[in-house]
């Protein structure tokens, strides 16, 4: 039995319940966003042994029987709630930090993405090659970067706030005084093909994406074509894939690559909590499987 | 170099600075009150290149011997309204764990994003603590008002923690709040232990099995600096709690002193 934390409104959490409806795979679905109100989770550790049991209507149900945990955070604020978000999420995380059930994904290893360059350290040990990388509040050193990388420098958030990757032009050193404010995060551009890599347990999904963009994520934005395509990484790179997962603490992840001219691959990040099903939808291949597959194993 | 994170108020920070400064050792501090005066610039991959800039002086990360972190920036009751502020105390949150973790010199305690050793999470650590030689009370998390009553009602002395709160005895017949982690506390004696590096200070002399728990424990934690709630009982050592940034003014300065010495030194890259 598979419990998933999240709500239908999702789409993802919608896909990998439609999937476990369609393989018969027996799962409980509860939504953060109705806790307090339909349903609530209590769990202890009495005597060294974890328990957890959810209560509906009165009546708790133990999980015992629950193999594997997904979680999918709420969304959105709850409104009129008994409890506030923070206290749902306070309880939930506490949980799925302590249950010993496999987790796609407990919140320590959710967190090594909430810093970039601390997430980027590992992804080195791992043995990818990383990106050249400067974090500073200093606008000296942000303009001798600049001119260091031969002025091929891209800038984007150091927390795991999504933002927008942007190429850095000779009109940002204008404006660097700003970083007085806080410290930025810049990168060397290097050239290359953009490759998406699912890791599900120990299952390689890899989308090769095609684009003239900046940043594939917002191709429309800037009016460039993307292509999306399934393909196969070499077996070393889709075995570094897995250990990285691994070493991150992660059940399921998404890797970010960017395969380089001659030939190597750089890793830039790992989200860990892809928004799979967009991949999905361009290549046919069956993640939402390999990641229920990583949950019974 | 020491660099100092904290706030201005931290009255620890406060002593140790004033005592490395006394024996010629620069400290440079920087806090909630202004995470701006930590000016810096640093690149990755690779070994370690960058500097700080305090006042008029630039320093190399390669030489600051050691970072006493008793502050980060953290975003509380984060809402999906995210202000400019939140955003760039977010950055700057992500930016010192990377530039901590980076660090090659003594960082007391590291972080880790996501990690935290405070009741209910230390549930998580069992097995590791176990293994040093403590005990786990019995705990219970729950938002429904009967389970946690059923549980007061066995364990009359518990302690409790809420979700944005210090840990505390409840007081007889008060109702918690809710949610909250309840935490059975045993009979026995009480040690509030603090521990720097390997070495233990108490208010009382400690079995030697009990400071080994202890050393271990920090060990098996990776943190230089704790304080340690045991209660030890014919049972064995019951591990109540664990604070990475304890707060020791309240302490008698016979363990106050010879504490911040022993931080100060594991600071200047020698061992106590």
């Amino acid at each position: 039995m598979i419990l998933i934390l999240g709500g239908l409104v999702d789409s993802i959490v919608a896909h990998i319940v439609h999937r476990l409806t369609d393989r018969k795979v027996p799962f409980l679905i509860a939504d953060p966003r109705q806790f307090g109100q339909t349903w609530m989770l209590t769990w202890e550790r009495r005597g060294g042994v974890f328990r957890a049991w959810l209560t509906q209507a009165g009546q708790a149900r133990s999980l015992d029987d629950i193999r594997s945990v997904y979680v999918h955070e709420a969304t959105a604020e709850m409104q009129d709630a008994p409890l506030s978000s923070n206290e749902v999420r306070w309880l939930l995380n506490s949980f799925i930090e302590n249950t010993p059930m496999r987790v796609a994904n407990r919140l320590s290893a959710t967190a090594t993405n909430f810093s970039k360059p601390w997430q980027q350290q590992v992804i080195a040990a791992a043995g990818f090659v990383t990106p050249r990388t400067l974090v500073t509040n200093l606008p000296d050193a942000a303009r001798e970067f600049y001119g260091r990388c031969k002025r091929r420098v891209i800038y984007k958030s150091v927390s795991a706030r999504r933002s927008i990757v942007q190429r850095m032009t000779d009109a940002d050193l204008e404006r660097l005084d700003l970083l007085a404010a806080g410290p930025v995060q810049f990168q060397e551009w290097l050239p290359g093909v953009d490759i998406r890599v699912h890791v599900m347990g120990s299952q390689v999904y890899a989308t090769e994406i095609t684009t003239e963009a900046t940043d594939y994520r917002y191709s429309g934005r800037e009016e460039k074509g993307r292509t999306m395509s399934g393909i196969t990484l070499p077996e070393g790179v889709s075995e570094n894939c897995v250990q990285l997962t691994q070493a991150l603490g992660l059940v399921s992840a998404g890797v970010d690559l960017r395969r380089m001219p001659a030939g190597k691959y750089c890793c830039f990040e790992v989200n860990a909590r892809p928004a799979f099903s967009f991949f999905e939808q361009y290549t046919g291949q069956r993640i939402a499987d390999g990641l229920i597959d990583a949950l019974l194993t | 170099m020491i660099l100092v994170l904290a706030d201005p108020t931290d009255r620890l920070a406060v002593d140790l600075m004033t005592r490395l400064e006394r024996s010629g050792i620069a400290a440079h501090r920087a806090g909630p009150d202004n995470w701006n005066a930590l000016r810096f610039s640093w690149e990755l991959p690779g070994e370690v290149q960058g500097h700080v800039v305090c006042g008029d002086r630039r320093v190399a990360l390669n030489e600051i011997s050691g970072v006493l972190v008793r502050a980060l920036p953290v975003v509380t009751g984060l809402s999906y309204k995210e202000t400019d502020d939140e955003y760039l105390l977010m950055e700057w949150n992500a930016a010192l764990l990377g530039f901590l973790k980076a660090l090659p010199c003594p960082v007391i305690n590291r972080p880790r994003p996501g990690r935290h050793f405070r009741q209910p999470l230390l549930t998580a650590f069992a097995p590791a603590l176990e293994k040093a030689g403590f005990l786990l009370p019995d705990l219970l998390v729950t938002a429904s008002p009967q389970e946690a009553r059923d549980f007061l009602r066995v364990n009359p002395t518990a302690m409790m923690v809420p979700p944005d709160g210090e840990s505390r005895r409840l007081e007889s017949g008060v109702a918690p709040p809710l949610p909250s982690c309840l935490i059975a506390v045993p009979d026995g004696a009480h040690w509030n232990v603090i521990i720097v590096g390997q070495q233990v200070f108490c208010t009382q002399p400690l079995s030697q099995l009990l400071s080994r728990s202890c050393v271990a424990a920090m060990q098996a934690l990776e943190l230089g600096f704790a304080a340690l709630s045991v209660i030890s009982n014919s049972g064995g050592d019951w591990l109540i709690e664990l604070d990475e940034r304890p707060r020791i003014e309240s302490l008698p300065s016979s363990v106050r002193s010879p504490a911040i010495d022993a931080l100060a030194a594991l600071l200047k890259g020698k061992r106590p």
